[in-house]
């Protein structure tokens, strides 16, 4: 479970004067269920990603949680679009300090899943979005995290990819928990049990993903 | 209608075949071929046939048709289940020689929920993160990143590494020729050729000189990878200058190969002396480097004002001079500059002849001073380094 105890979040803006994203959040995120984050753009989803992730604390309260949780893979961040995809996996394997027998195991599973074939050792700014989007979802599949944070990384693959991501999620369902940001939804609905709905700074809870979907369809109106 | 999940594999005239996902189907199943909507043979697949093969645990089916009637191009060809018709994956299918190909080379793409099962449980066999010291991810952070900075600087192209050795003999070589011009080529300097004088003097500059330039827009560089939460702004920055440092002594150590080559005769009077310099030299230029780079994020226009101040360090540092040299109204100006003691106490580490008047007392306080600052202001700042 991951629990946010009366969190806030603000942005101190160039131009003096305070942004704030969240005031005095408090919410219970289950284990081992994948949550859909809806909200509409600026709402403050990437934000919530990132003070899950442990990249930008909260600036007031505390997020609590037992398990590991990745770090947030999106379609850009993270790769060096100067380095194949072969070295950018490497480099991240590294940083987990995985000895070489164990990240050529990984490797081999971030090949076999990201379906670039030759592909797989050529400079990342080759790649085409969706190939982007396989490459940074097979590496964030790689390591066995009790959360995985995905922002629109599904939405950008194409049909195949989705049933491979889905049948990934499916495997992993009662293992770990997925929280997927996505304007897609469709593929919430496909792969997601409860809902996060985002709005004005707050969240709320719907322990099915329809009734999130409905709010979020009715703030968009 | 439902789709079973398969593939035909292979296609003739004369017989198809292809795999089933056996996932939830204990039961016998009847499958039918039909060719352009006419029942062309069947196929009973009995107690589940597993065949695993390449980590595919499938079904396998064939049919063969009968000798009279072979499959012709044009024909449509649905395979399905004969119970409930729920046809499989990919049908109908065109015949022709042509297609056999292709679907052979899909079928390698498409793993089955068993395949990713088992790739699933691979990975979960694997070691977790976060399970390490903070010491363990600190030191695997740094050698990732030595790695990536060695790719960065000199993997993009050849010349990147020609530059680097060329570079500060292209300077070394300005000045000899300056010298001569001068008239004074033949003269020794502390029993010493002018150009191995040079020498000493541009390699403690330029690796001041170089790391600090490379953590101008450093931390930003590769602002992408905070979102690993292992690397954090300050390892980009120390390796960034620990590599420029190492570079410049592989560049050191060539040329003075090459100075011995030629018959000086490289006596360096302390080595170790030389290497407590070019620590401090270190912890100096990753102070002032790391200030220097959170001016930059906090202040884009900074750089520019930085750069301006650079200019002259290069005539003043002592690169192609000592401080004895310097007349007394100048010189207890250019005694603040920390890089002057700096370059003069490596000097003095190298020649024999030479008592440098360069201030131990100076050049360490100044690094302490820079690496406070320079910490001081990445811990004030590390937010905005993280999120640039």
């Amino acid at each position: 479970m991951i629990e946010l105890d009366a969190v806030s979040k603000w942005y101190d803006l160039p131009r003096g004067g305070r942004h704030h994203v969240y005031r005095d959040l408090s919410l219970a995120l289950p284990a081992r269920t994948n949550i859909g984050i809806l909200g509409r753009n600026g709402a403050g989803k990437s934000t919530l990603i990132r003070m899950l992730a442990g990249i930008d604390p909260p600036s007031a309260g505390e997020i609590r949680c037992q398990g590991r949780i990745s770090p947030p893979i999106g379609v850009s961040g993270g790769l060096s679009s100067w380095l194949t995809g072969s070295e950018n996996a490497r480099f991240v394997c590294r940083i987990f300090g995985d000895s070489a027998e164990v990240m050529a195991r990984r490797l081999a599973f971030i090949k076999e899943f990201a379906q670039l074939d030759q592909y797989f050792e050529q400079p990342i700014r080759t790649y085409s979005s969706g190939m982007r989007a396989r490459f940074g979802f097979a590496v964030s599949m790689a390591f066995d995290y009790d959360y995985y944070l995905i922002d629109e990384v599904t939405a950008v693959g194409d049909e195949r990819f989705r049933r491979r991501a889905n049948a990934m999620f499916a495997s992993k369902r009662g293992v770990a928990g997925i929280l997927l940001v996505s304007h897609n939804v469709e593929s919430l609905r496909e792969q997601c049990q409860v809902g996060l709905h985002i709005r004005d700074g707050e969240a709320h809870y719907f322990d099915d993903i329809e009734d999130a979907i409905r709010a979020y369809r009715k703030d968009n109106r | 209608m439902s789709v079973l999940e398969g593939l035909v594999t292979s296609l003739s005239s004369h017989a198809v075949e292809g795999w089933l996902d056996a996932g939830g189907r204990p039961e016998p199943v009847v499958l039918e071929l039909l060719v352009d909507g006419r029942q062309g043979a069947r196929c009973v697949l009995g107690a589940p046939l597993a065949q695993v093969e390449a980590l595919r645990v499938r079904r396998a089916f064939g049919f063969h048709l009968p000798a009279d009637a072979p499959l012709q191009d044009g024909d449509r060809l649905v395979v399905r289940d004969i119970r409930d018709g729920a046809v499989l994956r990919g049908c109908p299918l065109r015949f022709d020689a042509g297609t056999v190909r292709s679907i052979e080379k899909r079928a390698a793409a498409e793993p089955s929920a068993e395949e990713i099962e088992q790739m699933r449980a691979l990975i979960a066999a694997l070691p977790r993160p976060g399970q390490r010291t903070s010491w363990a991810v600190f030191g695997n952070a740094l050698g990732a990143f030595v790695l990536r900075e060695l790719r960065d600087r000199f993997g993009r192209s050849r010349s990147a590494f020609i530059w680097a050795i060329l570079q500060p003999m292209v300077f070394l070589v300005g000045l000899t020729a300056i010298r001569h011009a001068l008239g004074r080529g033949r003269e020794d300097i502390y029993g010493v050729s002018g150009m191995y004088f040079f020498w000493l003097g541009l390699v403690p500059f330029f690796m001041f000189l170089h790391g600090f330039n490379r953590c101008l827009g450093g931390t930003r560089a590769y602002r992408g990878l905070y979102q690993f939460r292992q690397v954090q702004p300050f390892d980009v920055l120390l390796v960034r200058v620990l590599f420029e440092f190492l570079t410049m002594i592989v560049v050191f150590t060539l040329l003075l190969t090459g100075f011995a080559w030629f018959g000086q005769q490289i006596s360096a009077d302390n080595w170790l002396l030389l290497a407590l310099v070019l620590s401090t030299m270190f912890v100096f230029t990753l102070g002032l480097g790391l200030l220097a780079d959170v001016c930059v994020v906090k202040l884009p226009e900074s750089r520019q004002v930085i750069s301006v101040l650079e200019r002259p360090l290069f005539l003043i540092s002592g690169v192609f001079f000592t401080i004895d040299q310097v007349p007394a109204g100048v010189r207890e100006w250019l005694l603040w500059n920390p890089l002057l003691h700096g370059v003069d106490l490596a000097r003095g580490a190298m020649l024999h002849k030479y008592d440098p008047l360069g201030s131990w007392a100076y050049l360490i306080g100044s690094a302490g001073v820079a690496m406070l600052l320079g910490l001081a202001a990445y811990r004030r700042y590390r937010r905005d380094l993280l999120t640039q």
